[in-house]
């Protein structure tokens, strides 16, 4: 067998291998909820945390990139800190999910924000704006 | 909210990479076909020119 | 070329053409996500036909088992191929897609995961056809892989449904309406119909180009 099947063969398998495993321990449960967190919260322990931002809680000091704000799931909440900037989809009363670890001083510490958006799709309100207009625009340097 | 125009322009710039690339790839294997169909063609329809010298055989398939 | 495939390259063309003035000057910009939303029209079309590809794939296979037409097999293996393609489309515009929306280029929820394994099974499956030298022993085997494989399309289509992840559910293949206004509706089905054309051209041409190897091969 030509050398290069033996080391195609082998990249594939240790790419499914890691798949499957990343599959196994991340994709089958991708986040808790509050709810889940709140039941058995251990102080220092890593997790993904998934949850609307609710509304009225979000603070932003885009100074010391200090984000906070609160996940709920329509039973329990949970504070969230983060220091950076938060991705464009990110807001109140949208779906946000967060990597870090849940702090013993009753807060998690978000080392990641995702912000999780629904399939809606809608035109915005008013004359629409044909995109390729907007885009020669921004090539010409005048946009944004 | 902000536009992102560098993104799609990254993703519509990279899949004309991809499909053009395998388009590419695809003509070049026709080309490749074409010219061997020809050699064989060649090979086989058409008689040693009198005039040639006596040299070794044209290798037949 | 034949004139058939000359045809249908001319037609996919012109359709891909259609499809990026629809994309641009057609849709309106998305309310929430701005104009970055036009990744879409790319994204969505190229799994569409990754799905289809991978399903001609299956059929096929099941054909060749049944009665070893050589055509069948080299339906799947172009197929197979074609979608490889599209499939390395879908997965690179939503890295591209998701770094300025979610904030990320890529996290291991069940749908990105289950996309990058059906991707990798179907490369293996090419890897599969290329490192067996006796042909129908080659059919063979792939056309066992190939009907294995099709297992994954379900899996990552409803993945969105049967576990908690960060990407969106389904827009247009789903139960119900789709959520979405009609101009990107309209917009997505051009690019969609596009895309199905570029996918028969390609693998008309690559059809053809397996036979011929194998006739200059015999």
């Amino acid at each position: 067998m030509r050398p290069k099947f033996v080391v195609g063969g082998a990249v594939i398998a240790a790419a499914l291998a890691y798949m499957i495993y990343a599959g196994v321990t991340q994709s089958a449960v991708y986040f808790v909820t509050p709810a889940e967190l709140r039941a058995a919260a251990v102080a220092g322990k890593a997790y993904r945390l998934g949850g609307m931002v609710q509304p009225g809680s979000l603070r932003w000091e885009p100074r010391a990139l200090d984000l906070s704000f609160t996940l709920g799931d329509g039973t329990a909440t949970v504070p969230v800190r983060h220091k950076g900037t938060p991705p464009d989809l990110f807001g109140e009363g949208r779906g946000a999910v967060v990597e870090g670890t849940w702090s013993a001083d009753g807060y998690f510490r978000a080392s990641l924000i995702l912000a999780k958006h629904s399939e809606e799709y809608k035109a915005p309100h008013g004359p629409s704006q044909a995109g390729y207009k907007e885009l020669i625009r921004t090539l010409k340097g005048d946009g944004r | 909210m902000p536009d992102n125009w560098s993104f799609v322009l990254a993703a519509y710039g990279l899949a004309a990479l991809v499909l053009g690339g395998y388009w590419r790839r695809l003509l070049r294997r026709e080309r490749e076909l074409a010219a061997r169909e020809r050699r064989r063609g060649a090979a086989r329809d058409e008689p040693r020119p009198a005039h040639a010298p006596p040299g070794p055989p044209i290798p037949r398939r | 070329m034949t004139s058939r495939e000359r045809v249908l390259g001319w037609v996919a063309g012109l359709g891909l053409t259609a499809g990026f003035v629809m994309a641009f000057g057609v849709a309106p910009r998305e309310a929430t996500q701005g104009n970055v939303q036009r990744i879409m029209y790319l994204h969505v079309p190229a799994i569409l036909v990754a799905y289809l590809a991978f399903g001609v794939v299956l059929v096929a296979s099941v054909i060749y088992l049944w009665g070893r037409a050589a055509g069948a097999d080299r339906l799947a293996h172009a197929s197979a191929e074609v979608g490889v393609v599209f499939t390395s489309i879908n997965i690179a515009t939503g890295a591209i897609w998701g770094k300025p929306t979610w904030g990320t280029w890529w996290t291991w929820d069940a749908r990105l995961t289950s996309v990058s394994i059906m991707f990798v099974i179907y490369l293996a499956y090419l890897l599969l056809r290329a490192m067996i030298e006796d042909r129908e022993r080659a059919a063979r085997f792939a056309a066992v892989l190939g009907i294995v494989a099709a297992l994954d399309i379900p899996l990552v289509h409803f993945s969105v449904y049967w576990w908690r992840t960060l990407h969106q559910p389904a827009t247009l293949l789903r139960p119900g309406s789709t959520p979405m206004d009609p101009p990107f509706v309209l917009a997505l089905i051009v690019n969609l119909v596009a895309f199905v054309l570029l996918y028969g051209y390609f693998v008309a041409k690559r059809v053809r180009l397996l036979r011929q190897e194998q006739e200059v091969l015999a």
